[in-house]
């Protein structure tokens, strides 16, 4: 699977989103500032670290992602709140602003009784992961 | 005296089940010159303290599975060798009321995420001064290495 590819759900189609698309208004939903941040933080001679962080993000929003369509299916609003939850805080801190976002109103709502309205939020999560995927691909390629 | 490596190189332990928490918390507390031992969850966390002790500081994220960090910091106060271990909890939000007595009244701070690196690296320096020995002393070479970065080293417990 692509990278910039890697928080969709195999089993749907979304809009196509390119890099340099998802650059042009990167400001608007990913915050690559927090990444720059850590930069301070390269040991010399040690792989990237931005590089590394981005790398694990993707990794992980993919299984979360995959988790909450899976439990989503399976009707369990307490699971998919977790892994909203879970999904927040990585993506707060690599400065993935609208994803956090998302997960936030996933974990405020009441999964159990709006289904529905879990189901919707979940697409439009997957969409704004795969915009900040692309702007993470990006800033990935310029790093390596 | 000759300082043991222990304290010439502060020990610290990490357990956050998500991996970019996790990586991002101990590449902080390598790059300020601290051994990091990073686990996934709270399970292991306790697994590791049942053996060894020899931790400057801890970092756990409040909610692991397995485990919570409630249960871990439970254990770690009713147990004499582990109660100079201070805590810095990650929470996931700046609303700390969903935080129960036993995480507030065990933790020796709070940080919130998203953090920035030198948040953290802020935090931490400053549980590393208040790491007891099991007779109460504070650790002179943690403490030196701490004022020498520009912090206080007064301790607030």
């Amino acid at each position: 699977m692509e990278r910039s590819e890697s928080c969709s759900a195999p089993q749907e189609t979304l809009p196509p989103t390119t890099s340099e698309g998802a650059c042009a208004e990167a400001t608007d939903f990913v915050d690559l500032t927090m990444l720059d941040s850590y930069a301070e933080l390269q040991v010399k001679g040690e792989p990237d670290l931005v590089v590394e962080l981005i790398d694990l993000y993707i990794e992980d929003a993919l299984v979360k992602m995959r988790g909450m369509h899976e439990v989503l299916a399976g009707r369990d609003g307490a699971a998919l709140k977790r892994l909203a939850h879970s999904l927040k805080g990585s993506s707060g801190n690599v400065g993935a602003r609208s994803v956090a976002a998302l997960c936030a109103e996933l974990e405020r709502i009441d999964c159990d009784d709006s289904f529905e309205k879990a189901g919707e939020l979940l697409t439009r999560l997957r969409f704004e992961c795969e915009r900040a995927g692309a702007v993470f691909v990006t800033e990935r390629q310029r790093r390596t | 005296m000759r300082p043991t490596a222990a304290l010439s190189r502060p020990r610290v332990l990490v357990a956050d089940d998500d991996p970019v928490i996790r990586q991002l918390v101990a590449s902080v507390a390598s790059e300020g010159g601290h051994e990091v031992v990073a686990v996934e969850d709270g399970r292991e966390a306790m697994r590791v303290l049942h053996l060894d002790s020899n931790f400057g500081a801890a970092i756990f994220s409040v909610m692991m599975p397995g485990m919570e960090a409630a249960d871990l910091l439970g254990y770690m106060r009713t147990e004499k060798r582990l109660m100079g271990i201070p805590v810095l909890m990650i929470t996931p939000g700046q609303d700390f009321r969903m935080l129960t007595n036993r995480v507030v009244s065990g933790a020796a701070a709070f940080l919130p995420k998203p953090f920035t690196a030198g948040q953290l690296e802020a935090l931490l320096q400053m549980l590393l001064m208040l790491r007891s020995g099991p007779d109460g002393s504070r650790s002179e070479v943690l403490t030196r290495r701490a004022v020498g970065r520009g912090i206080s080293s007064s301790p607030n417990r």
